[in-house]
């Protein structure tokens, strides 16, 4: 007991501490990102011209939610910012090109790389400006068919009063009540990865503990496997239960501030997944012998998470080698307690005192 | 600083540099395979994302041979397989499919509804969204007030113009041929518009001067370079320890003796390994190749050397120097939209990641691709060395103090 209060003491100085604190700065910003995730993409649009049919067709894009923009720059810097996914450049002389009906290349579209479904917003613009020169396209026909009579004005004031008046195709629209698709979002597969990550990182840097020079000066002093079982496995208990500790807490305020409640399905899996990732931290030192080569281990598992963990892409349907890689990852063994938390649950709570006993026999050279 | 101190210690950590040099090439090689795969992850991710259509349902009650013909047509349109995936069922199939989530929406076209629309008689369609999935729901609400306002501008302009044609006595002959290549042309305009009406410009990616992929593929290829100081972290460090400092110290080494090789093998180093990837990579990219391009591009490589290995003598001695170094890269990379895409980051955000080392290395080194460099991220490098010079100075005569000699 007294080992443990003192290996409390050590921990209130020592990295760990603040790495939970990081943990709870990354689970809450990634956590934030599935909001975005729900936003709907929005377009914008800029007028070099003006006139009564452009002026009627820009009002009725504004109305299905484009937004006006005065400069083309202003435009191109609210797509850069992200603010808005596309945005259309019309040209100064629309309105002429649209009462002759000649409106081939009248419009610039603007696309971010990243827009979602830009398709969509060049079929609205598509559509308005067939709408606005729908009746002009009757005049080009009635020029061959009948030079000499001029309808242009009937066919306007009509097209406009069917328009404004008319009973043409109507879709109703009725909500009805649907379950959202069987996937994970983004948003909490990243705060899952960005977790598993840091529960990873915890028994890593603990275990950089056994290289220290004053450490190393300990086992010298009162043997390997006294120094094991006074300091460094106290510490790794106290290390594992703040951070069991700290998940208690990280997750519900996710939970709350991105406003949801998926996240705390992940409170049990992310427990096994910590307990896990302890008893690796507690082998790592037996297979390394140096800490930098520990503390090398951290770019490459990030970047292989980030590769192999479908947050992105999931890889294994294009090379299917890829899943044996996985097990490698501390996200497979968060994904993996999430699936079935009682197998990996035993898993876990056997691995802790076997991985533990590995390590006294190593330490004790037998 | 004398010639003779400089070319000895020049010599001294050509020596440590070579001893960790083979190590750093392998380290090297794997991590760039693990950056490469990360851009094509990434990079996969936003086209699946740009890409990835709405699952949407279509009930068919007229059922009739011309309208399975129109919507197989309407179906199989580019344009409509991109926005959404639709799946011909019937009614009760779209309400299971959407309570189970299997569809955001369904659209119903009721009996007779082509004949309707063809005589101009009021027609009613049906469109269900799925409260479950409320972002889908406002897209299929878009789809489908385009599909109407289609649909209704077509029916108008017919009507307007055969209306004036048969009230005219004059034109009253040609009514039936007018039909006809009205109705044509308005067909033709409506399914050709798209493609005729707009040019598409693909603007540079969020918050960079690049577009998406060169800000990737360049990004990925200084984060490698910054992340090859880990390789060489402990020749880097080798000679800090006090007793060393001082007796290096005791035979003229200055700090800038000291420092100056360290940073200029790094540099080598970083040269070489952008050199080579940069000429694997001139197979698939069109470089600008001017000398202010190669010069600023040089400057960004040397700027960033100096910066990660001053970083790296700064902690060197830290119990956790190699977990700092690495985490302050992948912060450097995570703000920068290395680790996460740039446009998943909020503003603020992506601001900090612009005045971070790596960010302002990318937009010097941004020429490269034909991008405007701003002048401004060299005086923010300079700033960002100058502080961390007089930090490693600092420290050097700490290590100095410790050895009994001051630096």
């Amino acid at each position: 007991m007294t080992f443990l209060l003192l290996a409390c003491k050590r921990l209130f100085r020592s990295l760990p501490l603040l790495l939970t604190l990081l943990l709870l700065v990354l689970t809450v910003t990634a956590s934030l990102y599935s909001d975005r995730a729900i936003a709907p993409p929005t377009a914008g649009y800029v007028a070099l011209g003006g006139g009564e049919e452009t002026d009627a067709m820009l009002k009725r894009l504004s109305e299905y939610g484009f937004s006006r923009y005065e400069t083309e720059d202003t435009l191109r810097e609210a797509i850069g910012k992200g603010e808005i996914d596309c945005g259309a450049i019309f040209p100064a002389d629309l309105e002429t090109r649209i009462t002759t009906a000649d409106l081939e290349n009248s419009v610039l579209f603007l696309c971010s790389p990243t827009a979602s479904l830009p398709v969509l917003f060049r079929l609205e613009i598509v559509t308005e400006l067939l709408s606005s020169a729908s009746p002009y396209f009757s005049l080009p026909i009635l020029e061959v068919l009948a030079p000499n009579a001029d309808l242009r004005e009937e066919i306007v004031e009509r097209y406009q009063y069917e328009l404004q008046n008319g009973s043409g195709f109507v879709f109703d629209v009725e909500t009805i009540s649907g379950n959202p698709p069987k996937e994970t979002g983004f948003g909490i597969s990243l705060a899952a990865t960005a977790l598993s990550v840091f529960l990873f990182l915890m028994p890593l840097l603990q275990s950089c503990r056994l290289f220290q020079s004053q450490y190393l000066a300990l086992e010298r002093r009162i043997g390997k496997k006294n120094a094991l079982v006074t300091v460094f496995l106290p510490e790794a208990l106290v290390s594992l239960l703040t951070t069991l500790l700290m998940l208690c807490l990280i997750l519900p305020i996710g939970a709350n501030l991105s406003g949801q409640t998926e996240i705390m399905g992940w409170l049990l899996p992310a427990f096994i997944s910590a307990i896990l990732l302890a008893a690796l931290g507690l082998v790592l030192p037996i297979l390394f012998r140096r800490a930098d080569a520990v503390q090398m281990l951290i770019v490459p598992i990030l970047l292989l998470t980030l590769v192999l963990c479908p947050l992105f892409i999931n890889i294994s349907l294009l090379f299917p080698t890829a899943d044996a890689l996985r097990l490698l990852l501390p996200t497979y063994w968060l994904f993996a307690a999430k699936e079935a938390p009682l197998l990996l649950g035993i898993i876990a709570l056997g691995a802790l005192p076997l991985s533990t006993c590995l390590l006294i026999l190593a330490k004790s050279g037998k | 600083m004398k010639f003779r101190t400089l070319s000895g210690m020049l010599y001294r950590d050509g020596k440590l540099f070579l001893a960790s040099f083979w190590r750093a090439l392998l380290l090297c090689v794997l991590f760039a395979l693990l950056c490469g795969a990360l851009l094509y992850t990434t990079l996969a991710s936003v086209r699946e994302d740009t890409e990835t259509p709405i699952a949407v349902a279509l009930v068919d009650e007229d059922g009739s041979f011309v309208s399975q013909i129109a919507l197989t047509f309407i179906r199989n349109q580019k344009d409509v397989a991109s926005v959404a995936t639709v799946k011909i069922t019937d009614y009760d199939e779209a309400l299971i499919g959407i309570k189970n989530g299997d569809f955001s929406g369904a659209v119903i076209l009721p009996e007779n509804y082509l004949n309707a629309i063809m005589v101009g008689d009021f027609v009613h369609g049906k469109v269900l969204f799925s409260d479950g999935t409320l972002v889908d729901a406002s897209l299929i609400r878009r789809v489908a007030r385009t599909g109407e306002r289609l649909i209704r501008m077509g029916q108008y302009g017919v009507f307007a113009g055969a209306s004036a044609v048969s009230s005219n006595p004059e034109t009253r002959e040609i009514y039936d041929l007018y039909l006809l290549k009205i109705n044509d042309a308005l067909m033709y305009e409506a399914s050709t518009a798209n493609n005729r009406y707009i040019t598409e410009e693909i603007t540079a990616y969020s918050s960079s001067a690049l577009p998406l992929a060169e800000h990737m593929v360049l990004l990925m290829l200084l984060s490698l370079a910054s992340l090859s100081t880990l390789f060489f972290y402990r020749s880097a460090t080798a000679d800090l320890t006090p007793a060393l400092t001082s007796r290096l110290r005791a035979s003229g080494v200055g700090a800038t003796a000291f420092l100056l090789p360290k940073i200029l093998y790094s540099f080598l180093f970083r040269t070489l390994l952008c050199g080579s990837i940069l000429l694997v990579l001139s197979h698939f990219f069109a470089f600008t190749l001017s000398p202010l391009t190669i010069l600023l591009f040089l400057a960004a490589l040397l700027l960033s050397s100096a910066f990660d290995t001053l970083l790296a003598l700064c902690l060197a001695g830290n119990r956790f120097g190699i977990a700092l170094l690495s985490f302050f890269f992948l912060l450097q990379m995570f703000f920068a939209g290395g680790i996460l895409p740039l446009h998943y980051l909020i503003l603020p955000l992506r601001a900090i990641g612009r005045y971070l080392p790596l960010g302002l290395t990318l937009s010097l080194a941004s020429p490269l691709f034909g991008a405007k460099a701003l002048p401004l991220s060299l005086v923010w490098l300079t700033l960002w060395l100058i502080s961390l010079c007089f930090l490693a100075t600092r420290r050097l005569k700490n290590i100095c103090k410790e050895g009994g000699k001051e630096i």
